[in-house]
């Protein structure tokens, strides 16, 4: 049963993340007008990148659901939404710790914050239609919604931007000069957030097909 | 092509006809959304806020709201008897459904708007200051569109599910926040003054609107699968 | 010209269930099938699968020779669910469902209406009339359509003695011209007509004779 990716992933995470917090804390600089605050950008920019590719991950899996019909490739885009929906949530929560300090305000509606929580949005309505029964028609929609709601996202973006291009945001986000270490630290921690999303996919997935197994040998029992 | 569309039309013509009949229903959203703009603009009067430049925002949560309990009521009657599966048995197709549906929505929707928005417009004592028809009407319309477009489809899925009436705001509203964007800066550019051109807005409800007719019909077959 | 219905090999699994597995046969006009088998056989589903409102898992249904996807024009389908508007009156549900299949005549529905002791009704709302007269139109209305193909999925439901004459009447006169699939759990009600039996059990063909 035991898969020797999940070893493996688990294995380089092991390895990973001590360094990935030695070059966040220790290695990169500390900001010198936002100070000891700024760290919270290294979990904060990973946790929405890996928010993104996990619904890019729903979208494939839903458009092949739809194709192939099986109920593994619905398992994955319902374990890859779940996550995403975890990352999406520390990205909204670490950004807020970041912007009080820094923009004095708790959220601000820049079209990356406004897309963000839309997104969220999306997530948790993907979960609600999939939850309560895994019934065929349930995995079914749960697919047309993963891929609708992919269309959706470069256009609440791009509606977002539009608006603030009219109406300027007096804050902005540009700027942020990072110097060879910050970027150092970025990459790595991009990295081992990445390797973190596929290490949690493998074990939500396994879980959920469990699931499945024991319904199916209880079904045969009746 | 013209079966298909006669087919279209006859569907949506007799779904017209059904509202027309259970009128009370047409007339309980109406109300609903009237209610909603006495207690928004009344609350926002209560409150001592500038309500005349609120006056886009509330008109389309309105909107946003009442288009629930219409849009959710247009699967409802296929649902009583299986009828749905004489209409499948009868088009061959699913998309011609889709579109009827589609059409009757944005009826109700327009219908209600033309209620609602004068009836603001007087709440709110903007007598006072002109509006733009040429703006508001097709921001009206294509606001509409959108969201009879995108609230159809969710609709064919949530009257298949058990308990899923809470389901379906949650899935319609994120899906529509570039029309809810795009549709409040038309309906306020028309009561400004000239100037800010709002015609790339337009273009863009135009273009959302599009694409949001051309996908579920391309996705409707995978909704009516039974 | 006789019409031919086959069906190969067809299997409709739901999760991990089968809900047929295997299923063939063939028909051709003037065969009357009665579809029998215990609750859950699979037989209402094994009807919806060849009126085309459900996908099937794998397998073939060929009419004359080629597959077809959704429902085609000269199949009719009454299942046990009347499929009528309860807020149109008769005449409306009929004259819709006739355009609808474009197989619309004023005649012809006045004749059918007749025909099931429903044309005094025929201004009255679909939903206020019983289940035994609902069934009744639900057959006018199919038989509107002028199905080369109809599937009954246990039409018998809610009929009263006059109205399963009725029915055993249209069967046999429906008989030479169409092929007619019947799923029932009583075959009782159908004496005196001929038909070949297929006993499912478990989405499993466990009997046929014909």
């Amino acid at each position: 049963m035991e898969s020797p990716w999940r070893k493996l992933s688990c294995l380089a995470l092991m390895i990973l993340l001590p360094v990935n917090i030695f070059l966040i804390f220790i290695y990169a600089p500390v900001e010198k007008t936002m100070g000891i605050v700024q760290k919270v950008f290294y979990f904060h920019i990973a946790s929405a990148w890996i928010g993104l590719l996990a619904f890019v991950l729903v979208f494939i899996a839903s458009i092949l659901y739809l194709r192939k019909r099986e109920a593994a490739l619905n398992r994955l885009a319902l374990a890859s939404a779940e996550i995403g929906t975890v990352f999406i949530t520390c990205t909204l929560l670490t950004g807020p710790l970041w912007a009080y300090p820094i923009w004095n305000t708790w959220w601000t509606w820049d079209p990356r914050l406004t897309t963000t929580l839309v997104l969220w949005f999306m997530y948790l309505a993907y979960i609600a239609l999939q939850s309560g029964g895994e019934t065929e028609n349930r995995q079914r929609f749960a697919a047309i919604y993963g891929i609708v709601a992919f269309i959706n996202v470069p256009l609440v973006f791009f509606s977002a931007r539009w608006w603030r291009s009219i109406h300027p945001l007096v804050i902005t986000s540009e700027g942020m000069g990072l110097t060879a270490k910050m970027r150092v630290a970025l990459f790595a921690s991009l990295i081992t957030f990445s390797l973190l999303y596929v290490y949690l996919l493998q074990l939500r997935y396994r879980s959920l097909s469990l699931k499945e197994r024991v319904n199916e040998l209880k079904s045969k029992l009746t | 092509m013209g079966k298909y569309l006669n087919k279209v039309f006859l569907i949506y013509w007799k779904d017209i006809r059904d509202e027309v009949r259970s009128f009370d229903n047409l007339l309980s959203t109406i109300l609903f959304g009237v209610m909603l703009i006495f207690i928004f603009s009344f609350a926002f009067q209560l409150a001592d806020l500038d309500v005349e430049q609120a006056f886009s925002a509330i008109l389309w949560v309105s909107i946003f709201f009442s288009s629930v309990l219409a849009i959710q009521r247009s699967f409802a009657k296929e649902e009583e008897n299986n009828v749905l599966d004489g209409l499948l048995l009868g088009t061959g197709d699913r998309g011609s459904i889709f579109l009827a549906k589609f059409l009757c929505n944005l009826t109700i929707l327009l219908i209600f708007e033309a209620v609602i928005t004068p009836l603001l417009w007087i709440f709110i004592g903007a007598s006072g200051v002109k509006a733009s028809l040429g703006l508001l009407v097709p921001a009206l319309f294509l606001g509409s569109w959108g969201l009879a477009a995108i609230g159809t489809m969710l609709n064919g899925m949530t009257v298949q599910l058990p308990a899923a009436r809470l389901l379906f705001p949650i899935l319609l509203f994120p899906l529509m926040v570039p029309v809810l964007v795009a549709v409040i800066q038309c309906t306020a550019a028309a009561f400004a003054a000239p100037g800010e051109s709002v015609a790339a807005w337009l273009y863009f409800l135009a273009s959302f609107d599009l694409l949001f007719v051309i996908v579920p019909l391309l996705l409707f077959d995978y909704i009516l699968e039974g | 010209m006789a019409d031919l219905l086959e069906i190969q090999n067809l299997t409709k699994k739901i999760g991990f269930k089968n809900i047929l597995l295997d299923v063939s046969f063939a028909a051709q006009s003037g065969d009357f099938l009665v579809v029998t088998g215990p609750n859950g056989a699979g037989k209402t589903t094994l009807l919806r699968l060849i009126a085309g409102l459900i996908k099937r898992t794998s397998g073939k249904i060929l009419w004359n020779g080629s597959d077809y996807g959704l429902a085609h024009g000269s199949l009719g389908y009454i299942s046990h669910k009347s499929m009528l508007y309860e807020n149109l009156s008769v005449l409306e549900n009929m004259v819709f469902f006739g355009r609808l299949y474009e197989k619309y005549s004023q005649k012809r529905i006045e004749e059918l209406l007749k025909r099931v002791d429903l044309w005094l009704y025929r201004h009255e709302p679909a939903g206020v009339l019983s289940r035994g007269m609902q069934q009744r139109l639900a057959l006018a209305r199919t038989l509107a359509q002028e199905p080369k193909l109809v599937l009954y999925d246990e039409p018998f439901t809610g009929l009263d003695l006059d109205g399963q004459k009725l029915l055993r009447n249209i069967l046999a006169a429906k008989r030479q011209r169409s092929i007619q699939i019947l799923v029932t759990h009583d075959l009782n009600l159908l004496s005196g007509l001929e038909y070949g039996n297929i006993r499912l059990q478990r989405g499993r063909v466990v009997q046929e004779r014909g």
